[in-house]
């Protein structure tokens, strides 16, 4: 069926209002209106708006709290950093950082970020995340080491802090110390120091102390901006060990003379510490006649003369150690020597003239002043001796030996006295005989006491023809 | 300078010379190196020995060396005469010691290597007498003794603390046999009897081996002289002894006072010296030397005053005399001088002869004194009061 519109009836009304709501809506809807958010066309508001978002109906009070709660108060992010991506700094809270920004140097970075809500219903989503850097610090300006010299001191050492920077320009570094992990002012300087360059503390650190262990740091500053201050490795007081060595008599000396031997050592000390040095000397034999036998001695020099007789013809050994303050060093390996029995008779004097006598008269050495003298003998060896005596051959063709035509005798020299055994020796006159018989025993070697004189008394037969006379004697040596 | 004065002069000049030549003292040494040594017998021992002729004075010497005694057929040396020149100080020689199987007793055997000076004579006039040199060193060959037999020795070694005194007791094992067990026990005593006992520690010798044995001895209670060790060596239940002197400290004379009784110038005194022996020996011939020099140190008078005799830890008297009559009145010193052997003590004594007085040196009162005159007192005391009573009873 086919219909007719007619204004005057319903249809026709229900057309019309049905175009004018269209052209209404048309009016209203099509035409672009701006919007403006944080401002007007007079003017803006100074400040920050985040959490915007444009619904197209109205939101509850609920809906406006949820979008709040899913807002920036709920992003955690954290960041850490590594060298080598096997080993990580703790985890820094990004967001707390006062400053707001995380300066590092290390050669990668990781960040975590955190989405989290009050209401498990909600499901909050991050859409985009975008991270920045900037290279806030110059990598031409820091500092590569920092060293403390020598890594080793001793007391006598003087501390020396040495700072390596890379820097295009110049630049000044302050230099501090820690002594047993204190700081120390004492030390404190600051050095200017060209570009590039290692740079060397004003002020050396001395007068150590033994076990203390000290640290340098520095700091650069280049005019525009420091480095953080760095620290040197650890370095710890140390106490060297002097060094000795034994000099001499050297080892295995089987032929030594003096029977107190001077013992002489070297030694060294690192740390130029006084030492004083404990030595040791010891007769290895079972019998040493009580003679020096064991001796401990502390000293100071680097020798010593024991002021005891040594015996002779048996090895000791001696060994030193140095004390230099605070430690001993071990004793040295021990070294030998022995000390050889010397038997040297020295006549001083070996030749008695009487010049010419007339038959029967008398004449000897021991009263007639200087002008006749005696025999003197002297004990030149390192062990008492016993000297004997005897004629060689006759001195009067009409006189034998052992008669009292040619006699002797032991006397004082005027160099020595008490210088043998008077009650075992032949202090008065005796005849000279042709055999080996007495003149002194147990002769002093000591050189204030080691002379004896021979004096010797002559009567000339009345029968003895005239010329020359002589006679040999032969004065023999032994140990007593 | 005439022809005869030029004849004058060389003459005089070998007058010279030869006196200078008549009075110059030739000087001759000889030395030896070792001078002794001993060697263990071993049946068909072989040894080579080094000896060491010395020539101290760099003279030039000829050697000769030869061999004596008992054994002296066992020695034979590398070369037996020596040309040695003044450039040489030393010169080494060699010895080959053959032992045969065997050579008699047990003990000790010895031979002596004779170094002499080959003298050539040569007259220097009139009756001459001169040196010839000759050393001896000596080579002991020990035959051990059958079974345990051990040789001991004695030392009394310087103190290593105060009060204390160490003994030594070399061991030496010169049997055929070891020795398990060795010590020894030292007794000290003095001239009244036994003091005290120390005891080494033990030990063990093998045959031909020593050992050393010590102990130290602490004294404390005893005086000042010479006492006597008695090592009683104990081996494997054998003993063997040996003793030896010693000193504790050192002989002592105090010159206890010295008395010059009525001084006075231009008159000879009495000076009498009371001397105290404090040592516990008798000392004979102890004397004194008296001198008295005036203020300016000038010695006016030195004389010696008899001796005497002062028993162990007695007092003795030395009376003299001392002239002053040729002294004015001053301010004198009297040096009193007492020796004995070696010994020498001295005291000085201001003498004030400006007012002479009778001297005394100052003397100390004993406590014994004090008491003794507190109980004359009261003795006397006493004594009184019962003569009050008996006179009051009357």
């Amino acid at each position: 069926m086919r219909s007719t519109i007619k204004w005057g009836n319903r249809n026709f009304k229900l057309l019309l209002v049905l175009l004018l709501s269209v052209i209404l809506f048309l009016t209203f809807l099509e035409p672009v209106v701006s919007l403006t958010i944080g401002g007007t066309s007079g003017g803006y508001f100074n400040g920050t708006l985040d959490e915007v978002a444009i619904y197209g109906r109205a939101l509850s009070s609920a809906e406006a709290i949820n979008h709040y709660k899913r807002g920036m108060a709920q992003i955690k992010v954290d960041v850490r950093f590594s060298n080598d991506t096997e080993v990580w700094a703790n985890w820094i809270n990004y967001l707390n950082n006062p400053s707001g920004i995380v300066s590092y140097s290390a050669n990668y970075s990781q960040y975590r970020i955190n989405l989290t809500t009050y209401n498990s219903s909600l499901t909050p989503e991050i859409f985009r995340f975008t991270l920045s850097y900037s290279e806030e610090i110059s990598s031409s300006f820091t500092i590569n080491s920092v060293n403390i010299t020598p890594k080793n001191p001793n007391r006598n050492s003087q501390l020396n802090c040495s700072v390596n920077v890379s820097s295009d320009n110049t630049f000044d570094v302050d230099f501090l110390w820690y002594v047993n992990d204190k700081k120390n002012i004492t030390w404190n300087s600051t050095v200017s120091c060209a570009a590039n360059s290692v740079c060397y503390t004003s002020i050396n650190v001395s007068n150590l102390t033994y076990g203390e262990s000290y640290i340098c740091s520095a700091r650069a500053y280049d005019g525009s901006s420091s480095t953080p201050w760095q620290n040197s490795s650890e370095v710890v007081v140390n106490n060297s060990l002097p060094n000795v060595t034994l000099f001499k008599p050297v080892n295995g000396n089987l032929t030594l003379f003096n029977r107190t031997p001077t013992l002489y050592w070297n030694s060294s000390d690192s740390d130029g510490d006084n030492l004083t040095y404990e030595l040791r000397l010891r007769c290895m034999a079972a019998d040493c006649g009580g003679f020096l036998d064991d001796l401990i001695v502390n000293i100071t020099s680097t020798s010593y003369t024991p002021s005891d007789l040594l015996q002779v013809d048996v090895p000791y050994n001696w060994s030193v150690r140095a004390y230099d303050g605070l430690n001993w060093t071990p004793y040295t390996a021990e070294w030998n020597f022995t000390i050889e029995s010397a038997l040297i008779v020295n006549i001083v004097s070996n030749l008695t003239d009487f010049g010419s006598l007339s038959a029967g008269s008398t004449a000897n050495t021991n009263d007639t002043g200087d002008t006749i003298y005696p025999f003197t003998v002297r004990n030149d060896g390192n062990i008492f001796i016993d000297l004997v005596i005897k004629a060689l051959d006759p001195l009067f063709s009409q006189a034998k030996l052992n008669t009292s035509y040619f006699q002797f005798k032991a006397s004082n020299s005027s160099e020595s006295n008490n210088a043998y055994d008077y009650s075992t020796s032949q202090i008065t006159w005796a005849n000279v005989t042709s055999y080996n018989v007495t003149l002194v025993n147990s002769l002093n070697f000591s050189d204030s006491s080691d002379e004896v004189d021979v004096d010797f008394r002559i009567t000339v037969p009345d029968d003895e023809p005239s010329g020359y006379k002589d006679s040999v004697i032969r004065i023999s040596g032994k140990k007593s | 300078m005439t022809f005869s004065n030029r004849y004058r002069n060389i003459a005089l000049f070998f007058v010279l010379v030869s006196m200078f030549l008549a009075v110059s003292q030739p000087v001759s040494a000889l030395g030896i190196a070792p001078a002794n040594k001993d060697l263990n017998f071993e049946p068909y021992l072989a040894k080579d020995i080094r000896y060491r002729i010395l020539n101290t004075n760099h003279e030039d010497l000829n050697i000769r060396i030869a061999t004596s005694g008992e054994l002296a057929n066992y020695i034979i040396f590398n070369e037996t005469s020596l040309h040695i020149l003044p450039e040489e100080s030393e010169r080494y020689v060699y010895a080959k010691v053959r032992l045969p199987e065997s050579i008699g007793a047990p003990g000790p055997h010895r031979l002596e290597i004779l170094f002499y000076e080959n003298h050539t004579s040569s007259l220097v006039g009139g009756a001459t007498i001169k040196s010839s040199l000759e050393v001896i060193s000596t080579l002991t060959i020990n035959v051990p003794y059958p079974s345990k037999y051990v040789e001991a020795g004695l030392y009394i070694l310087k103190p290593q603390a105060k009060d204390e005194i160490l003994f030594r007791v070399p061991v030496t094992n010169k049997g055929s046999e070891d020795v398990e067990s060795v010590y020894a026990t030292i007794d000290i005593s003095s001239r009244s009897g036994f003091i005290d006992s120390v005891e080494t520690e033990q030990s063990s010798i093998k045959t031909e081996g020593a050992a050393r044995l010590s102990a130290s001895w602490k004294y404390t209670h005893v005086k000042n002289g010479t006492y006597n060790a008695t090592a009683i060596v104990d081996y494997d239940g054998k003993q063997t002894k040996i003793s030896k002197p010693f000193r504790i400290g050192d002989i002592n004379i105090e010159i206890a006072d010295v008395k010059l009784k009525d001084l006075r110038i231009g008159e000879i005194s009495k000076l009498t010296i009371l001397l105290r022996n404090i040592w516990n020996e008798d000392l004979d011939d102890v004397f004194g030397i008296i001198t008295l020099t005036d203020p300016s140190g000038t010695e006016l008078k030195k004389f010696k005053t008899p001796s005497t005799a002062i028993k162990s830890y007695g007092l003795s008297e030395i009376d003299s005399y001392l002239d002053a009559r040729d002294l004015r009145p001053d301010l004198y010193t009297l040096k009193v001088e007492i020796f004995y052997k070696g010994y020498h003590f001295v005291r000085n004594i201001p003498l004030d002869l400006a007012k002479p007085a009778e001297y005394e040196s100052p003397k100390e009162v004993s406590e014994i004194t004090v008491l003794a005159l507190i109980f004359s007192a009261l003795n006397t005391l006493i004594l009184l009061i019962l003569i009050y009573r008996w006179r009051s009873n009357k």
